[in-house]
């Protein structure tokens, strides 16, 4: 594949929900359904940081799941790397949904609290098969490409930071030696300062594994800062695309511009050292 | 310390309980089956520390052999409650929406809406008291009991299993490994059991009480553990006869065992819990 | 610098909360600072420098375990950190209110909001249930929330997460308090719901009530506090006004902290983190809490603590080796 050609070439794709359906439901008139995209179209090229700003609702989460393969669009194609995902046979699929991982917020939940994160990982790698002999090697090697000891491995999540936590969730990712990283607000419940440290991980990740990257957040600030290109989410549609720079500072829908207005100034402009 | 003392307490008692049911053939200090008809319905004393019952026989022994039978029908009872029940609630859970799920939910509900007893003495009333044969095997009484308790357990596990199936099978890191191609029975069986054991076995430890109970009532309507083998129920049903007449030991002692075994659960509930879970510690989410 | 005049509100004097009963674990070390009246204060700190344990002390809310083992908390003339619990319940929801974090896991999701705002009321302002309902619904319609009168019969899952805010917030002044405490409000909301809450707070500011907001957000807090204090380690690295520590800021925590914050300037580089991790909470190493991380490490900072600095009369830091800068003030 190469570098520029299209990773993703997402075509009027559309995902409905059906919602739980019951009695009451009925009764009390609750939609049956939830439209979580609607229609969206959208070109991703190889090696591109390529990010997708959205609030709560957005749908961005959902067009990350799609491009990850975890969940299936209603209507409209997705095409990765010039092969439609409905033309996959099974054993295609399984590649392609190998080769695009998905990170996970830290939510609490993203990693299994009752086991220890050097388990998880090892599981995988086994997954990803890894043969039992060079397990021990392989969970080293993916500690050490996130920035951890091989003593983080014997802890439980809660003992670790969220930023450790983050880490981890990139290295399990980083053991399917993945093509596509999918990170889904990956730095929302971060401090702002442990933020960068994870944002340009996964910076220098691209750069390391040559990586294609989509950031999903709704930390504009996050977004215009890490990314090449950027497409601005709002109730299931795409409102705007463009390069980064562009779209932030020439914002062209009037909702790109509330999202930047938005955004708290501070006092000054940039910061000089004497 | 001083918050699980209840726990420790409930846990000391039950070791008492226990040991002495397992070494019994070591610690009674007679053969509970070993009748002495000249001494029949002696008060406590030196020689027979609980007294002896109508047939002669050592009161104190009969208690703790007694012991060993209780608690063994009542652990195999939970056990295999726990066993089928966990397995199907773990099933229907991440199954949800499919036939699968429905078939062994309101299987659960029918079974869950019959009363405990009710059920076991309908069961029982049918297959008969005393070991039966099918084909090769024989199954023995304490076998029998085990699993029609056991099975009265299993929809109340289950549903606990299912409910926190339900939860944990939505959550990020079982879609992470689903999405890494990981099969459904390491799903369910590495990664959502663990997280959904620790309310399921505190439940089950209460059910151990409870089963005790149960076989004791059982036995005490003589459906449960034949005489002349010593349970505390068939102790209790002997001692119906000598309530009144002032023989009082003959009923306090296999009693007080059946009360102090089910405290001693109980109280060992939040101790359990605490126990399994590995976030126990300062938390320290408000800094 | 300390001067208690007649309009200080709150006052924190040498506060340390440690656990009781361990008499070397502090996890909040010698805290000083005022609240006048009508005053917004901002602390900032990432997670585990004692921000929110600070916020909870002077409400008396602090986990058990945990108490205010030195110094004394003052409000409106009272030595409420001596308070008992009967005092203190008595303060809480009139005089100080608070606003936890997690908007979800603050209220009952078995009540309707109308049913726990009255219940707020009744506990401290007397009245018929016509009255206290009539108020409730003000108090809704006054964090803008549209329908006020239907809305009183929802529950908390029906609200999005920035209504639910607002709701939590409309709790906490519908007893007009004196003080009100806001830990980390905006932190999970999305952009534009954090303007919007934003502003309700400068509202709250303009009825007169004094605020002291909480946020591991430098920016969100120069929006529109009068003062903010930077804390690292349980410890106060620098305080002054929102023009001193924004313009000038001399503490190199507060510079890296202002440099984290992703701006939407004309320069879309690379974003500047603070390596490493803070110090576990209870940890006390000898010098400055920061020297490990600190791009303007001395030697001396890792032996000695440094001693309060004063760059003028409202603008105190703790630093061997401050930065020595004043920044371009942004064209408005």
């Amino acid at each position: 594949m190469r570098h520029g050609s299209l990773v993703f070439d997402v075509q009027r794709v559309s995902k409905t929900f059906q919602l739980s359906h019951s009695i009451f439901s009925e009764l009390r008139r609750a939609p049956a359904e939830l439209k979580a995209l609607s229609e969206v179209s959208v070109q991703i090229r190889r090696g591109e940081v390529f990010g997708v700003i959205g609030e709560s609702g957005s749908g961005k989460s959902t067009l990350g799941y799609v491009l990850g393969g975890i969940e299936e669009p209603t209507s409209g194609s997705v095409t990765f790397c010039d092969t439609p995902l409905h033309a996959m046979g099974r054993q295609e699929r399984r590649r392609f949904r190998q080769k695009t991982q998905i990170v996970f917020q830290d939510s609490g939940s993203a990693l299994n609290p009752r086991r220890k994160v050097g388990s998880t990982l090892r599981d995988s790698l086994r997954l990803a098969g890894v043969p039992r002999s060079e397990r021990a090697a392989g969970l080293r090697a993916i500690l050490q490409m996130v920035g951890l000891a091989v003593d983080h491995a014997i802890r439980f999540p809660h003992q670790l930071s969220g930023g450790q936590r983050q880490r981890v969730g990139i290295a399990r990712a980083l053991a399917m030696k993945p093509d596509v990283l999918i990170a889904d607000e990956p730095v929302s419940a971060l401090d702002v300062s442990v933020r960068a440290q994870i944002i340009n991980l996964l910076l220098d990740l691209r750069r390391e594994l040559d990586l294609t990257i989509v950031l999903i957040s709704h930390d504009i600030g996050v977004v215009a800062h890490a990314t090449d290109r950027v497409a601005v989410m709002r109730g299931g549609e795409i409102v705007e695309t463009g390069a980064t720079a562009e779209v932030i500072h020439a914002p062209k829908h009037p909702y790109t511009r509330a999202l930047i207005s938005a955004v708290p100034k501070g006092l000054r402009q940039d910061l000089q050292a004497t | 310390m001083r918050r699980h003392s209840s726990g420790i307490l409930g846990i000391a008692l039950l070791a008492s309980v226990g040991l002495a049911g397992a070494l019994a053939p070591y610690v009674a200090p007679m053969d509970p089956l070993e009748l002495d008809l000249g001494s029949r319905l002696t008060a406590p004393e030196a020689g027979h520390l609980f007294g002896t019952d109508q047939a002669g026989r050592d009161l104190l022994s009969r208690v703790i052999w007694g012991s060993r039978e209780s608690l063994s029908i009542a652990f195999g009872a939970v056990a295999l409650g726990l066993a089928v029940g966990v397995t199907l609630g773990l099933i229907a859970g991440f199954r949800q929406g499919t036939v699968l799920e429905t078939i062994i939910m309101r299987t659960f509900d029918v079974l869950f809406s019959i009363p405990l007893l009710v059920l076991a003495i309908a069961l029982i009333g049918i297959i008969g008291t005393g070991p039966i044969t099918i084909g090769p095997i024989t199954v023995g009484d304490q076998a029998k009991l085990i699993a029609l308790i056991g099975l009265s357990f299993t929809p109340a596990l289950g549903r606990v299993t299912y409910g926190s199936t339900l939860v944990e099978s939505r959550s990020d890191y079982v879609r992470a490994k689903r999405a890494q191609g990981a099969s459904w029975v390491e799903l369910l069986f590495l990664e959502i059991l663990p997280n959904v054991v620790p309310p399921v076995l505190v439940q089950a430890t209460l059910f151990i009480g409870v089963a005790v109970i149960v076989e004791a009532s059982l036995s005490f309507v003589g459906l449960g553990v034949q005489p002349p083998a010593p349970s505390w129920g068939t102790m209790l049903a002997d001692a119906r006869n000598y309530i009144f007449s002032g023989e009082w030991w003959i009923a306090l002692f296999p009693g007080l065992a059946i009360c102090i075994t089910v405290v001693a659960f109980n109280l060992m509930g939040d101790t359990l819990r605490d126990l399994l879970d590995p976030r126990a510690g300062i938390r320290s989410g408000f800094i | 610098m300390q001067q208690v005049g007649p309009e200080s509100l709150l006052s924190l004097e040498a506060v340390s909360i440690g656990v009781a009963g361990q008499p070397g674990v502090e996890l909040v070390h010698d805290i000083n600072f005022r609240v006048t009246r009508g005053e917004a204060i901002g602390i900032v700190g990432e997670s585990g420098s004692g921000k929110s344990l600070t916020a909870l002390s002077v409400a008396g809310l602090l986990p058990a375990g945990l108490s205010v083992t030195s110094g004394r908390i003052v409000f409106d003339d009272r030595v409420i950190s001596e308070f008992s619990e009967r005092d203190l319940h008595r303060l809480r929801g009139k005089e100080i209110s608070y606003v936890f974090q997690d908007p979800l896991a603050a209220l009952n999701p078995t009540l309707t909001i109308g049913r726990q705002m009255i219940d707020v009321l009744k506990r401290h302002v007397g009245g018929s249930r016509e009255t206290l309902r009539r108020r409730a619904v003000d108090g809704l319609a006054s964090v803008g929330i549209q329908e006020p009168e239907s809305r009183l019969r929802s529950y908390p899952h029906q609200f999005s997460g920035g209504m639910r805010q607002r709701v939590l917030i409309a709790m906490a002044t519908l007893c007009s308090p004196k003080l009100l405490i806001a830990d980390e409000p905006t932190t999970a909301l999305d952009v534009t719901v954090q303007a919007n809450i934003i502003d309700l707070f400068r509202a709250i500011r303009r009825t007169g009530i004094s605020l002291i907001f909480i946020s591991h957000n430098i920016d969100v807090v120069l929006e529109f506090c009068d003062r903010v204090l930077v804390l690292y380690g349980g410890r106060v690295m620098e305080i002054g006004t929102v023009e001193e520590i924004g313009l000038r800021p001399q503490h190199p925590y507060t510079r890296a902290l202002l440099e984290c914050v992703p701006r939407l300037g004309t320069q879309l580089d690379r974003l500047r983190a603070i390596e490493g991790q803070p110090p576990l909470p209870g940890s006390q190493p000898p010098g400055c809490p920061f020297a490990q991380r600190c791009p303007r490490v001395i030697s001396r900072c890792r032996n000695e603590r440094p001693p309060a600095s004063y760059a003028s009369e409202t603008h105190m830091f703790e630093c061997w080796n401050p930065a020595d800068t004043v920044l371009t003030a942004r064209a408005s």
